[in-house]
């Protein structure tokens, strides 16, 4: 039987982890209005550039400074789609490109290796990606010998690294910035007849939520140790969705809330089947069957989310405000 | 002084003389107004005005330089702004947001400007927070400053629309119709803050209205269309009384 | 000699047979996708579970209960209609009534897609399940046929001139021409549009119960079958135009032929063949930024607003 607390500790990281994945959906989509369906292709490319950085002994800082230039390089050129497509194309498109990455990447070693053999004849064994096997990745933290205190270290850096995000999503939607984001979210025309380019802030959008997805895809890979395509399917995508839209869409507490809620369905299950032999039912499908149904009663009954949104708190605004309401 | 002068300006449509050597002048500091059956070609004359649609043959100075030809963004520089009819507000976005949206901005509008240069834009934004506080107290929308758009009643959105315009400190203000839709007493109402903002901040009106009467008794100066060309120039006590305006009119005013 | 490609003779009717035989599974899984697309104005992705639970079916009835296969395609045709039915009626309609935004529509139809694919994950588990039916084969020249491929060329063929047949000379079928076209003209012209959608999402997810059927037939049946087939059934239908059959089916094949040459390319190079999706990445990428309302703008299509 496991122990309790270090359960409890990694569902309290993977808690953290999601949050800053929710966070970054909560730039596209809670602000801006974007349907990013492709969510988790950022969270993989951010995991596997963490896992081969550490693997070719790159200090973990450096990795996961690359993982988060790398995703928000992968997002910028997603982008792109952004740009045109009105938002079922978008989602349709995101959703096929992140297939098609998990695709590439799944096939990737295999397909240079074919290359290679078919230009030079030589047979290689490059294996960057490890393929359908996956990847094993080391850990940015090394505790050797003491458990509890390794699990506490990471729980330190990724709620660390939460509140600096957190704190980077604040700042930028309470400021004029985040105000043209929302604007674009309400009506895109009209953001542009205001002299607004909204094309430059779409793009932006999506490269700043990439590098979150992308930090967030790291962190995880590390902790978990082992990574592959597998780990990286729509699910995780919707799973993200279900986060900002049951915690509060355009609330930067309400996904964090809504990726604790979340993950304490996932932790549910996996308590269940750790701790049950024997179950008629396997507890990840019903897992899976109750976020499907919450999602649509959700999305029925209270799509804003638990949290509502608040109004962009600018100093100056703040300022002003207060002085209303005294005056 | 003339703040803004038409010569001879025409615009056609395939075979349709939307709107045919129109010739007028906009005094510097009024509120003048547009009036015409429907079809008379106002709407298309506030186009070619604002740049939107290019003009046929005519020239439109402003503040005595030729602003013909000009893109709508550059037109927006010189000074004149123009609202349209159906106010486009964001609609979950407060009054104020509303009000500073309507401004281009400098620091805070990139994202590293958002979160490095914080004291840069706020002192900007403060000042923009005033000028939009003390238009919104003229157009008597203070109350709801920090209310969503959507609170509002229709004739406060009419209001919105015009305070956003003034935003941008415009010389030239061009209304399309400001009292559609609206019932009378706040059309006049309406009207009164237009007076409010003139006196206060010098703006000149050129206003298309079908609401004549209301129109009538703040306008100082009228304009009648007809079929694409001028058939009225003056003061509106002589507006009813003109013939040729009363037949173009048969059976067309809209009576309020 | 360095490296080189496999010696393969570029056989140019299996090919061509191939395309057929892919072109018709991505017709009968995307037409439905299509008109529904089309007629309530979002993409529905769970779609791909109405796929899935044809194949599903099919397994069922024939290896567990060991009916004849052409009952165990009816039933598939029915239990998919029936699926695809009642996602419209209880999840989808409603929240159109109320007036919910498209993104609320599409996140549903993500969420009644997660329901439904564990569900069947559940009852069958995750592991590839086969039906065991020989089917007789025959050799014409080069090309290894099956009486499976014959039976599938023979329901697309009676499909598409059903189909056909049903949108020109019904008055249902002018119907659905119509609300595809413009629902708001529809519907004040006084056409019932919530019989007209519960009629063609009931036909468009039995034809794509029946792609399962074939699917699993022929390969073999996971939960993602769908899945791996809701790519290539989007880019068909954005190819085609929205709403569009003629365009559908033009679009099936040339998908099917492209996809099958890019089979080819890849072998050639001893590339994975997995990679044949990118395919209909691409087209969708490419109609979308160059022509969004889709290459087949003609008679039958429905242009989305």
């Amino acid at each position: 039987m496991p122990d309790p607390l270090i359960f409890a500790m990694h569902i309290a990281y993977r808690i953290g982890v999601y949050g800053i994945a929710a966070l970054s959906l909560n730039i596209e989509y809670g602000y801006t209005g974007l349907s990013n369906f492709g969510k988790a292709a950022f969270l993989m490319v951010g995991a596997y550039t963490a896992a081969i950085a550490v693997e070719n002994g790159l200090h973990p800082a450096i990795a996961l400074l690359l993982s988060v230039m790398v995703s928000g390089g992968t997002g910028l050129s997603a982008s792109l789609f952004a740009l045109k497509f009105r938002e079922d194309y978008l989602a349709i498109t995101m959703l096929a490109f992140a297939e098609i990455a998990r695709l590439i990447l799944r096939n990737f070693d295999d397909s240079i290796r074919a290359l290679i053999k078919f230009i030079t004849g030589v047979e290689s064994s490059i294996n960057i990606f490890g393929g359908v096997h996956g990847k094993v990745v080391r850990s940015f933290i090394s505790i050797p010998g003491d458990y509890r205190l390794y699990n506490i270290a990471q729980l330190g850096l990724v709620y660390g690294l939460l509140a600096v995000s957190y704190l980077f999503v604040k700042l930028l939607s309470d400021s004029p910035y985040g105000r043209i984001l929302r604007a674009i979210r309400e009506d895109e025309l009209a953001s542009q007849t205001l002299g607004k380019k909204t094309w430059v802030y779409k793009m932006q959008s999506i490269s700043l939520g990439s590098m979150l997805a992308g930090l967030a895809g790291a962190l995880s890979a590390q902790f978990e140790g082992y990574i592959s395509p597998e780990s990286f399917q729509p699910h995780l995508t919707f799973a993200i969705w279900m986060m900002v839209i049951l915690g509060g869409v355009g609330n930067n507490l309400g996904v964090l809330l809504g990726a604790a809620l979340v993950e304490s369905i996932e932790a549910a299950a996996l308590f269940v089947k750790s701790f049950l032999r024997y179950l008629p039912l396997d507890p990840v499908n019903i897992q899976w069957i109750f976020v499907g149904t919450s999602i649509i009663i959700i999305v029925a009954f209270k799509p804003k989310g638990l949290l509502e949104e608040r109004p962009i708190k600018t100093p100056a605004v703040e300022v002003a405000r207060l002085g209303y309401t005294r005056g | 002084m003339a703040i803004l002068e038409v010569r001879r300006l025409s615009k056609s449509f395939g075979g349709l003389r939307a709107v045919d050597s129109v010739d007028l002048d906009v005094e510097e500091e009024t509120i003048t107004g547009l009036i015409g059956p429907n079809g008379s070609g106002k709407t298309t004359l506030f186009n070619m005005i604002s740049g939107v649609v290019p003009r046929d043959s005519g020239e439109i100075w402003f503040e005595g330089e030729r602003i013909d030809g000009l893109k709508p963004f550059e037109i927006y520089k010189k000074g004149i702004v123009r609202s349209f009819q159906i106010p486009r507000l964001f609609w979950k976005l407060t009054v104020l947001d509303n009000m500073l949206l309507a401004v281009r901005r400098f620091d805070g509008e990139s994202f590293i400007g958002a979160i490095f240069r914080r004291w840069k834009w706020t002192a900007e934004e403060k000042h923009l927070v005033d000028k939009a506080l003390e238009i919104l107290d003229i157009l008597g929308l203070s109350d709801s400053a920090f209310k969503p758009a959507y609170q509002l009643s229709g004739g406060q959105m009419k209001l919105l629309e015009i305070g956003r315009a003034l935003m941008a400190d415009p010389k030239l203000l061009l209304l399309d119709e400001p009292t559609a839709g609206v019932n009378p007493k706040l059309a006049y109402s309406i009207f009164g803050k237009i007076e409010d903002i003139r006196r206060a901040y010098g703006t000149t009106f050129f206003i298309i209205e079908h609401r004549v009467e209301t129109l009538f008794s703040h306008a100082d100066w009228v304009y009648v269309m007809s079929n694409g060309s001028l058939i009225y120039g003056g003061k509106p006590s002589g507006v009813i009384s003109d013939s040729r305006v009363q037949k173009a009119y048969l059976g067309d005013i809209h009576a309020t | 000699m360095i490296g080189g490609p496999r010696m393969l003779p570029l056989d140019l009717p299996q090919i061509f047979f191939n395309s057929i035989i892919t072109g018709s599974i991505f017709m009968l899984a995307a037409i439905g996708l299509s008109l529904s697309y089309s007629l309530s104005r979002f993409p529905n992705f769970t779609h791909a579970e109405y796929i899935t639970l044809g194949g599903y079916l099919a397994y069922l009835l024939s290896e567990q209960l060991g009916i004849p296969l052409y009952i165990a395609f009816a039933l598939s045709f029915l239990g998919s209609g029936l699926l695809s039915l009642a996602s419209y009626t209880v999840v989808f309609k409603p929240l159109q009534d109320r007036g919910s935004p498209m993104i609320y529509l599409m996140v549903a139809s993500i969420g009644l897609g997660l329901v439904v694919r564990h569900i069947i994950q559940q009852v069958w588990g995750a592991s590839p399940l086969t039906i065991r039916v020989v089917w007789p084969r025959w050799t014409l020249g080069s090309i290894t046929v099956t009486g499976l491929y014959i039976y599938l060329i023979a329901v697309t063929i009676v499909t598409a001139i059903t189909l056909h047949m049903l949108l020109t000379r019904t008055i249902i079928g002018k119907c659905i021409r119509a609300s595809s076209d413009n629902v708001e003209l529809a519907f004040s012209s006084g056409i019932n549009v919530s019989s007209i959608s519960r009629f063609v999402w009931f036909i468009g997810g039995g034809l794509a119960g029946l792609s399962g059927f074939f699917m699993v037939a022929i390969a073999n049946a996971i939960p993602l079958l769908g899945w791996r087939l809701l790519i290539p059934a989007f880019a068909v239908t954005i190819l085609g135009g929205v709403g569009n059959f003629y365009g559908a089916l033009i679009a099936s094949y040339v998908i099917g032929v492209a996809e099958n040459f890019s089979v080819i390319g890849l072998t050639a190079l001893n590339l994975p063949t997995d990679l044949k999706m990118m395919v209909s990445f691409f087209v969708i990428v490419l109609v979308l930024l160059v022509k969004p309302e889709g290459i087949f703008t003609t008679f039958g299509g429905g242009s989305r607003a």
